[in-house]
């Protein structure tokens, strides 16, 4: 019994960060149309500054947390001024190639500066812990789901009660009609990038230090939480995040209870299983067009 | 107002507007007609930002705007409307016209989180304003409708008025009483009326409804395969052989 609520609570931290890029996904795929395959990186250069900043610069962790939080979504803003919005009238197979592209080189960049070789990075917000059922359940678990938590709520407000936030969404919704009431479309979806670089950025702060640290983390992350991204319903926000979920609390439970060589492999069959019956993503309602 | 110099716009070897020259003065209605494909959409694309001239400007109150982004033009004054409606679907009416008014508020996150008084000021605004605009155009009865539950008349005149909510000097009206009947497209040409005598706008609309357009505007133009073909009032227009030509045919 304690195992596998220690598994469930696991599940469930790991399940919100894969939820937090999902997001990401999310957000880009709701403004554009389409997947943003160099989203990956994010959460790679994410969890990669935040080390660095630690460990070289000696940096608290809080002052590093928002740091490379500014710098990756600086870098999210940057990769759509410079090279997505060229490609706003292109087909959606270009823009996903250029993206793709940019995920390589980003990617081996990054390999050449940092090396090949994982880092662990010891990141203990407390020490603290209880037992339920004689197993040690972390409260480290939920200092994490907290700042978690506190991201979506500051994004939820941002989008619900700011004139900058509903102009994001109006034009993700529709560009045209948001550039008639007024809206700069360019400058929201360099927002939209920024926004959706931060939380693949904050999954990887957050989740680098359970794993370890490299350039490989992107690519791990990433595909789970498209996963995830997929299963909630690609475009609908809550239903990324309870897709993050759903995926974490699956692949935590089968690595436990059924073999964590295939934990990988669960998930993925899964996701099949569930988009067999909801081919739309279990919260995406049917769009009605007018 | 409204001054298109010599505006040409080629789309890889497709020439889609020719040397147009077109005025739209102030507190006029205007009507664009032209058979289909003649480039009237075109022009309306070029006029608000949506594509830029090859060749050729677009004056507005005597300032170039073509070129500049649609979001600019709309801050100018200049309001539009879209051949398919283009509302949010899952929104009530008066969410669809409060929308249109975020542009124009200027509290922060913190005054909405605290709910301070500019915060509660902005949104009585607009929502008041909202529901005038609804009233201005007849549905005051389907504030909570949500868009996609309206009728088909009914979505365009919420179109309509989350348009008026930005307040345009020049509002451009895209095929307003496509598929409708006569009796909306009377209402329409009432609405039409009363944003012009009321609410002091010039209007620039398209259409295919003849009666519709030659009851309504005072000044026509004419396009055919991007060029325009005759200027004038209605009357005029009836019996201009050229008009009569594109749209009938020639005797052989």
């Amino acid at each position: 019994m304690g195992l596998f609520i220690l598994q469930i609570v696991n599940g469930l931290v790991i399940g919100m960060l894969y939820g937090l890029a999902a997001l990401g996904f999310s957000m880009i795929f709701k403004a554009l149309g389409y997947m943003n395959f160099a989203h990956a990186d994010t959460i790679m250069i994410g969890a990669i500054v935040y080390y660095l900043l630690i460990t070289a610069l000696n940096m608290p962790f809080y002052l590093a947390f928002f740091l490379a939080l500014i710098l990756t979504m600086g870098y999210g803003v940057f990769t759509e001024k410079i090279l997505f919005v060229r490609f706003r009238r292109t087909s959606p197979i270009t823009f996903m190639l250029v993206a793709m592209s940019l995920s390589t080189v980003v990617k081996n960049v990054t390999l050449l500066l940092f090396g090949p070789l994982p880092h662990g990075l010891s990141m203990n917000y407390t020490d603290a812990y209880f037992m339920v059922g004689g197993m040690k359940i972390s409260l480290n678990n939920f200092v994490i789901l907290g700042i978690a938590l506190l991201i979506l709520l500051i994004l939820q407000l941002f989008f619900t009660k700011t004139k900058f936030g509903l102009s994001i969404r109006m034009a993700q919704d529709d560009p045209d009609t948001a550039s008639v009431m007024g809206v700069n479309v360019l400058s929201t979806r360099a927002a939209t990038f920024g926004i959706s670089a931060g939380l693949g950025c904050v999954a990887g702060m957050l989740m680098g230090p359970m794993f370890s640290i490299s350039t490989e983390l992107g690519t791990q992350i990433s595909l789970k939480s498209f996963i995830s991204a997929v299963i909630g319903g690609l475009g609908n926000f809550v239903g990324s995040v309870c897709g993050g979920l759903i995926v974490g609390v699956v692949e935590s439970l089968g690595a436990t209870y059924v073999s964590s060589g295939y934990k990988d492999v669960i998930v993925y069959i899964a996701g099949i299983i569930v988009l067999g019956f909801f081919p739309y993503g279990i919260f995406r309602r049917v769009a009605t067009k007018h | 107002m409204l001054e298109v110099n010599n505006v040409g716009i080629v789309f890889g070897g497709l020439v889609a507007l020719d040397q147009v020259n077109m005025k739209v003065k102030k507190g006029e209605i205007h009507g664009l007609i032209g058979p289909n494909g003649s480039g009237k959409t075109t022009l309306i694309n070029v006029i608000t930002g949506f594509y830029v001239p090859t060749s050729g400007e677009v004056k507005f109150n005597g300032n170039v705007i073509s070129g500049k982004s649609p979001h600019l033009i709309s801050h100018a004054g200049l309001g539009r409307t879209f051949q398919n409606i283009n509302l949010f679907p899952e929104m009530s009416a008066l969410e669809n016209v409060v929308t249109a008014r975020c542009v124009h508020t200027n509290y922060n996150m913190l005054d909405a989180v605290f709910k301070t008084k500019p915060f509660k000021e902005q949104e009585a605004e607009a929502r008041d304003k909202a529901i005038s605009q609804l009233e201005f155009v007849g549905l005051q009865d389907d504030l909570n409708t949500k868009a996609k539950n309206l009728p088909y008349g009914k979505r365009r005149l919420l179109e309509i008025a989350r348009l008026l909510a930005t307040d345009p000097q020049l509002v451009l009206l895209d095929e307003p009483v496509a598929g409708m009947n006569e009796q909306e497209s009377d209402e329409v040409a009432r609405i039409v009326h009363k944003m012009r005598d009321v609410g002091g706008r010039t209007i620039l609309l398209i259409e295919h409804h003849m009666k519709f357009v030659m009851n309504l505007c005072e000044q026509l133009t004419v396009l055919n395969s991007g060029c325009v073909i005759a200027e004038g009032v209605p009357e005029e227009i009836q019996n201009n052989q050229e008009v009569i030509a594109c749209y009938l045919g020639k005797r052989r």
